[in-house]
């Protein structure tokens, strides 16, 4: 009697473990409320780019000057001074700065692709990897200056586009998304990629 | 007739969508001017509701072109997310470019990268989301059959 009722709570107990580590399956519903979220914050990144427009990406200066003072990271400055900013003479204006532009063509460009890939659900699981990585450098240099959280939010909102495949709704996403796995296990490329999707 | 309702709500739907994107700046709302301003009906009192409910019509009218344009073509979605975006840059070119200088006498000296890049990817994601959600009607439709 009593090695019955043990191995009838074992069996209860592997039951429950079972069903509550099965995996996870999304409503369309949730599906929709993702990406429609995912498109904001393409969005928030996309509308970043008007202030520091190409060719001389002014309106970016002024933040990279404030970095400077702001980092918590020891050597962040230092580093930020003698690499893109040597030369620069003025805190007001890029002239005379010899590596300004071609940093913040990056970053702009990198901006971009992030915002594209986000509204557009095309490799989106890549382009939140790289908004985390982009906001983790703007909580590096800015969170002091302002609300922490502001920045440490944007880290998150990258991190969770990052983990769920949220351009497979509303996205370019959804076509790519089967070809490259169907290719996938003849070609490594589509392997790789089709882990961004 | 069906595939032309699903377009009108797809389109309805994607419209309200965009009409969101352009409300969330710091105005709220201030790029609303601008939409209505391609019809020369922006003010300073109206000029945002007026941009918005643009932007929710117009966005029903490319919805009910879609529609139309499926026939009773079985849709992919490739070809939902192809037609969507090439009606979005129809949009911008009518709209934004076209209806912008004719009637709302926008000057082309004021064109650059940052009047461009904004309406006309906006309109691209008003394409997508159009051939999207079509896609997913026709996909639900398809599943309640079965």
């Amino acid at each position: 009697m009593g090695a019955s009722s043990t191995k009838d709570q074992h069996a209860t107990a592997a039951l429950e473990g079972r069903a509550s580590a099965a995996p996870v399956t999304l409503g369309e519903r949730s599906l929709l409320a993702l990406a429609i979220f995912r498109i904001f914050v393409g969005y928030l990144w996309f509308q970043q780019l008007f202030w520091k427009l190409p060719p001389d990406f002014a309106g970016l200066y002024h933040f990279v000057i404030r970095e400077t003072h702001f980092a918590f990271i020891p050597g962040y400055s230092y580093l930020l001074q003698h690499t893109f900013l040597a030369g620069c003479t003025s805190p007001n204006s890029p002239a005379g700065c010899t590596f300004y532009t071609p940093m913040a063509a990056m970053i702009w460009t990198a901006e971009f692709l992030v915002s594209i890939g986000l509204m557009f659900g095309l490799f989106s699981r890549l382009a939140g990897l790289l908004s985390t990585l982009l906001a983790l450098q703007l909580y590096i240099g800015l969170s002091t200056s302002e609300w922490y959280w502001t920045y440490g939010m944007l880290v998150l909102l990258g991190f969770a586009l990052a983990t769920v495949p949220t351009g497979r709704r509303l996205g370019v996403d959804q076509w790519l998304a089967p070809r490259l796995q169907a290719a996938a296990s003849h070609n490594r490329l589509a392997r790789w990629l089709s882990w961004f999707v | 007739m069906s595939n032309i309702l699903r377009g009108l709500f797809s389109g309805l739907t994607a419209g309200v969508i965009l009409a969101l994107l352009y409300f969330v700046d710091y105005g709220p709302g201030n790029d609303l001017h601008g939409v209505a301003r391609w019809f020369a009906l922006d003010n300073q009192d109206t000029g945002r509701l007026i941009g918005f409910i643009l932007l929710i019509v117009l966005g029903a009218l490319f919805g009910l072109i879609f529609g139309a344009l499926q026939r009773s073509r079985e849709i992919t979605i490739g070809r939902a997310i192809a037609t969507g975006l090439a009606l979005g840059v129809a949009w911008w070119f009518i709209f934004a470019f076209l209806v912008a200088i004719v009637v709302g006498h926008m000057s082309l000296a004021r064109f650059n990268l940052g009047s461009f890049l904004y309406p006309f990817t906006l309109c691209l994601v008003y394409g997508l989301l159009l051939g999207t959600l079509y896609f997913q009607s026709t996909v639900r439709r398809a599943i309640k059959a079965v």
